[in-house]
């Protein structure tokens, strides 16, 4: 397994007890806000600090409290995409993505191509110079993932990826983002809330409920589990037939 | 008009102000992160100049630097020199009446940072010395900034630690407050009238700047959404 998770953590009454194990393919973290699927990101990135137990991501311990190894965000090497990006905004949009640059590649002139490649793949190039604020909420994303991997993680992790828009940008961006994953092709984790979302961009789904986790299953068998049908919703006038009413 | 006081308010002001902008961010960012109990005895601790009346602030002082006292008796001893009573003793005052001025300003300004964003870079790679410098200082710079000018207004204003601990030595100690004070004490109205002006004037554009800046900061929010 790429990723093991099993760690305890308690913020006043709340109690975090998660279990995971994940491959290279995307796991949906799914349940109602406030389970703690933010919070079970944070720990694996390292800017939070579990109670106990252990997170091993590709052979490398990050966190185990018996062996007293707790490595620090920098060393981590995972790319966590935060529900509101996260971008700086004092730093453009090429600036933004230099700083995912600074740890990896040694020469300035290794760094501009590695921007000018993940920029064009993104279609970032023509806002480079840029801020944030400029920016609408499908590019901030775009600039945010940019950023990510172009420090070259070794999972990526999305938090609400798409909390922060509009419904109609939704499904255009899910798109957009299935791509990404797919072709990261490392351990993805996805957190959301919203069970259709989960659905269609995960292989596996873990259910979360007052901080634990539930048994991991294949979306299939949570389908079953969920008690939900899938209903196409992508209807057009044109793909409409009519048929005679039976007598 | 003899200009000794000003260019001693104002050198002894940036100098002290100098300082505090380090001293004051650096208490301020460890402070922001610490444990609540521990968070609220410094703060109390080092908000007290602020409240406590600045001859209080002067005699604290004397009680420590003057020359027959513990560290005032050391310098003398080592070095052969007196901490009281030279143009530069007045920084001491201003330092300590103008550091909780800065380190409340830039804490609240550091509150207010958005600590996703230093999450992020972490993850990333960035280091804890680059995130401060090029995340957090730029973010928090308006807040910073007025903190500086206002901590500069206050230490070209001080009096009361100043006249204790540097007294009034004319062409040595002046600053413009202790001169406005000697002036007026000698009668002599209209040329006390002129260092009011002075600092008057100071005082409206060094506000003026702290406006400018709160506003901009403001603008800059709201555009943040």
């Amino acid at each position: 397994m790429a990723l093991l998770v099993d760690i305890e953590k308690t913020l006043g009454s709340f109690h975090l007890q998660v279990q995971l194990e994940a491959g290279d393919e995307v796991l949906g973290l799914c349940g109602n806000s406030g389970c703690g699927k933010s919070l079970t990101l944070r720990c694996i990135a390292g800017v939070e600090k579990p109670d106990r137990g252990r997170i091993i991501l590709n052979g490398v311990t990050l966190f185990d409290s018996e062996k007293h190894i707790n490595l620090s965000p920098q060393k981590r090497r995972t790319g966590l995409l935060f529900q509101n990006y996260a971008l700086f905004p004092n730093m453009t949009v090429r600036q933004n993505i230099r700083t995912g640059t600074l740890r990896n590649h040694r020469t300035e002139e290794e760094r501009n191509r590695k921007i000018a490649d993940i920029m064009e793949n993104f279609g970032l190039s023509d806002l480079a110079g840029h801020y944030p604020r400029q920016l609408s909420g499908g590019q901030q994303q775009r600039t945010a993932l940019a950023r990510i991997l172009v420090s070259e993680p070794q999972i990526l992790m999305l938090d609400e990826p798409f909390s922060a828009l509009d419904s109609e940008l939704k499904f255009h961006l899910e798109a957009e983002v299935r791509e990404v994953i797919r072709s990261f092709g490392k351990t993805s984790i996805l957190v959301s809330h919203d069970r259709g979302e989960a659905y269609r961009l995960s292989d596996r789904i873990a259910m979360m409920r007052d901080g634990r986790t539930e048994k991991i299953l294949s979306k299939e068998e949570w389908l079953l589990q969920s008690n939900s049908v899938i209903i196409p919703v992508n209807v057009i006038p044109q793909n409409v037939i009519l048929v005679p009413k039976e007598s | 008009m003899d200009l000794f006081p000003l260019t001693n308010s104002l050198r002894i002001a940036l100098i002290s102000t100098f300082i505090i902008f380090f001293l004051g961010i650096f208490a301020a960012y460890y402070i922001a992160k610490a444990p609540r109990v521990l968070k609220g005895v410094l703060d109390v601790i080092l908000t007290l100049p602020l409240v406590l009346p600045p001859t209080v602030v002067g005699y604290l002082l004397l009680r420590i630097l003057g020359p027959k006292r513990v560290i005032g008796k050391w310098f003398l001893a080592m070095f052969g020199v007196k901490l009281t009573m030279t143009w530069w003793s007045a920084i001491f005052a201003t330092t300590v009446v103008i550091f909780p001025l800065m380190y409340r300003t830039a804490r609240g300004a550091f509150e207010s940072f958005d600590e996703t964003l230093a999450y992020s870079a972490q993850s990333i790679g960035l280091s804890n010395t680059y995130i401060f410098w090029h995340i957090r200082m730029p973010y928090c710079r308006q807040g910073i900034m007025a903190g500086t000018v206002l901590s500069f207004a206050r230490a070209l204003g001080e009096y009361g630690a100043t006249s204790m601990i540097a007294g009034y030595t004319p062409g040595r100690t002046a600053t413009i407050s202790t001169t406005v004070y000697q002036l007026w004490r000698t009668n002599d109205d209209a040329m006390a009238f002129r260092w009011v002006l002075v600092n008057m004037a100071i005082s409206f554009v060094v506000l003026l700047t702290v406006n400018m800046l709160e506003k901009k900061e403001r603008q800059r929010r709201k555009g943040r959404g």
